[in-house]
């Protein structure tokens, strides 16, 4: 449980997980919604793997990231999104991704 | 969830048991003592639980009986999580029922706190059922999706499938978290409305999958040069 609480803490995370609810995502189309370097955004993604809140499917050279949340998981995320934990930390969306 | 031939038979044992034992108790155990007012829910009780048994082996069994072939190891966990709750449920119907059974014959029962002994061994068993049901409900959601036709909805797709998955399992969830308080209620109240709630999750659950199935193929329908 700590590894999931560490992995919902942070603000870039939980949007992750919020992209990947809409759809399953490959690492380069979520990399489009944010404004960081990509061994950043690996470092999120073995964060997330820890935590078994994703999940990976490698076919060919793209890796597509899958979502594996639990009920009590998504209802945590969704608490931790309301309350804002960990705001002040994260990084920043790109611009045309904002008004999302 | 699913499971696979080998649990199906081990629990169809077990809702066999529970068969005979509502067959002995209704049909050959006469001339003992009942409270009068308790007769009748006890027997339907005992009559009922084999039932439901025997509903919930047959849908899990249904489930795993033609898995996707591209499934392989990543059916592991669906059939772990299927088998835990399958052979779990049944054995605590198949101890609620003996319970029931033993009330039925209006024994001299130890009490306990002012309650039979049984009372209190029911209500336990009862509660570890529910949560064995919640934390399998919980995990629902992180199983791997495998896109099958379902009915009424047809195939929900890989985007679909596992929103369909997760508001699934919280519909139920709550079902069941609302029913809670009835462990408490009459049996006729109780009853009355676990069957209600059922009925209003089953009713959400179809509407669920319609939607998502209907989203799906509007998506596969579009053209290329109409998708966003």
């Amino acid at each position: 449980m700590n590894s999931v609480f560490k992995a919902l803490s942070d603000p870039t995370r939980r949007r992750i997980l919020q992209l990947l609810r809409e759809r399953p995502m490959t690492a380069g189309q979520i990399a489009e919604h944010f404004d960081i370097a990509k061994p950043t955004l690996s470092a999120h993604f073995a964060v997330l793997r820890e935590a078994d809140l994703v999940y990976s499917d490698k076919m060919g050279t793209s890796v597509t990231y899958h979502l594996k949340l639990s009920v009590l998981e998504d209802a945590l995320l969704s608490f931790a999104e309301t309350v804002g934990v960990g705001l002040g930390g994260g990084h920043a969306l790109k611009p045309s991704r904002r008004t999302r | 969830m699913m499971i696979d031939r080998r649990t199906a038979l081990l629990c169809a044992g077990m809702v066999a048991l529970m068969v005979l034992a509502a067959v002995v108790r209704v049909a050959f155990i006469h001339g003992a003592v009942l409270v009068a007012r308790q007769e009748t829910p006890l027997l339907w009780q005992i009559c009922l639980l084999p039932i439901i048994a025997a509903l919930l082996v047959l849908s899990l069994y249904a489930n795993g009986r033609h898995p996707p072939v591209s499934a392989g190891a990543k059916a592991q966990p669906s059939y772990e999580l299927g088998q835990r709750l399958s052979i779990g449920c049944c054995l605590s119907l198949l101890l609620i029922q003996g319970l029931l059974i033993l009330t039925s014959l209006d024994l001299p029962l130890t009490p306990w706190l002012g309650l039979p002994l049984v009372h209190w061994i029911g209500l336990a068993v009862v509660i570890a059922m529910v949560a064995l049901v919640l934390q399998a409900l919980d995990q629902t959601p992180k199983l791997p999706w495998f896109d099958r036709k379902l009915y009424p909805a047809g195939e929900l797709g890989p985007i679909y499938g596992p929103r369909y998955m997760r508001a699934r399992a919280k519909i139920w969830l709550l079902c069941l978290v609302i029913l809670l308080p009835c462990i408490y209620a009459g049996p006729r109240l109780a009853w009355l409305s676990v069957l209600i709630a059922f009925a209003i999750a089953f009713v959400w659950d179809m509407t669920l999958q319609v939607h998502y199935g209907r989203r799906w193929k509007i998506e596969q329908s579009m053209t290329p040069d109409c998708k966003p």
